[in-house]
């Protein structure tokens, strides 16, 4: 077993008091695919003043619906066009580590694909980081 | 990981993870493909490395390059492989990553190899990512799939 004693300690405590690791909560395929919609949708509504990158978004939204995502269309425009597109690519590099199934990666993989293009398209280069859609 | 990735990837990496026969059948698939990766990112930064004079992008694209091998060779380390020699020589490398490094002195022949190595390592990520089984591998190689497909858009665009 490798661990630091911290870690060893913590879990021993655990045990000591009768409990044991929290439970991991069940990842539901139909809530993920339900939230990549609606913030790709958010994406859609911001990009109403950029019809070129209003129109990758719709395909993604699309690719998503093909797999069985469905989500309302969004209500508000949201003012700030990059930050939609940035909550929309962190929440499907998200999406990757909650399904791995080899259908949702390969749809994960093209919407990662396009809605980073698109957020390098609404920002400076210089403000290109190595990790796009991360913290 | 199908057999063009692997092909992509080069046996020098599936020959690495054959030496390991300790590791478990899941980590062993996850180090080759890691290892693979992570040569692709030593040798696109060679090759920016040799053609930087062209365009300001590139030495942008580089850096990211050198950022992705690192945050690679963390995530092999986690799964007990040690990086190899990297790449020193174009003739040690990947047939995108060659054609770049001795793409110069035009611009113009030197972004358009830049474009066609970016979209290469957009096609290798999309493909590699179904078979990752580690959750927060699979995160690490999406973000920088992520940030290839950034580098070809950018790059298209100062073409």
């Amino acid at each position: 077993m490798v661990g630091t004693r911290r870690a060893l300690l913590g879990a021993g405590a655990l045990l000591l008091v009768g409990c044991g690791p929290p439970e991991e909560a069940e990842v539901v395929p139909k809530d993920v695919l339900a939230e990549q919609l609606r913030v790709t949708k958010a994406s859609v509504a911001a990009l109403e003043g950029e019809p070129r990158l209003r129109a990758r978004a719709e395909e993604r939204a699309a690719a998503l619906e093909q797999a069985g995502a469905t989500a309302p269309d969004s209500t508000d425009r949201p003012a700030d066009a990059l930050a939609a597109v940035r909550a929309e690519l962190a929440s499907h590099v998200q999406a990757v580590g909650l399904l791995a199934e080899e259908q949702y990666r390969e749809l994960f993989a093209k919407v990662i694909a396009s809605a980073a293009a698109d957020e390098s398209a609404l920002m400076p280069t210089h403000e290109l980081t190595p990790f796009p859609g991360t913290p | 990981m199908n057999r063009r990735t692997a092909l992509k990837l080069g046996g020098a990496a599936l020959a690495t993870v054959a030496l390991r026969p300790s590791l478990a059948r899941a980590d062993a698939d996850e180090g080759t493909l890691l290892l693979g990766l992570w040569r692709r990112e030593r040798g696109a930064e060679l090759a920016y490395d040799r053609v930087l004079y062209a365009d300001p992008i590139l030495a942008v694209v580089r850096s990211h390059e050198e950022d992705h091998a690192r945050a690679i060779a963390t995530e092999l380390a986690a799964v007990g492989l040690n990086t190899p020699r990297a790449p020193e020589e174009p003739a040690d490398l990947d047939f995108a990553s060659q054609k770049l490094a001795e793409a110069g002195p035009k611009r113009g022949d030197v972004l358009a190899a830049a474009i066609a190595l970016e979209e290469d390592l957009v096609e290798i990520y999309s493909s590699a990512l179904p078979s990752f089984v580690d959750e927060k591998i699979a995160m690490t190689a999406a973000t920088i799939l992520g940030s290839h497909a950034q580098h070809l858009f950018i790059l298209r665009e100062v073409t």
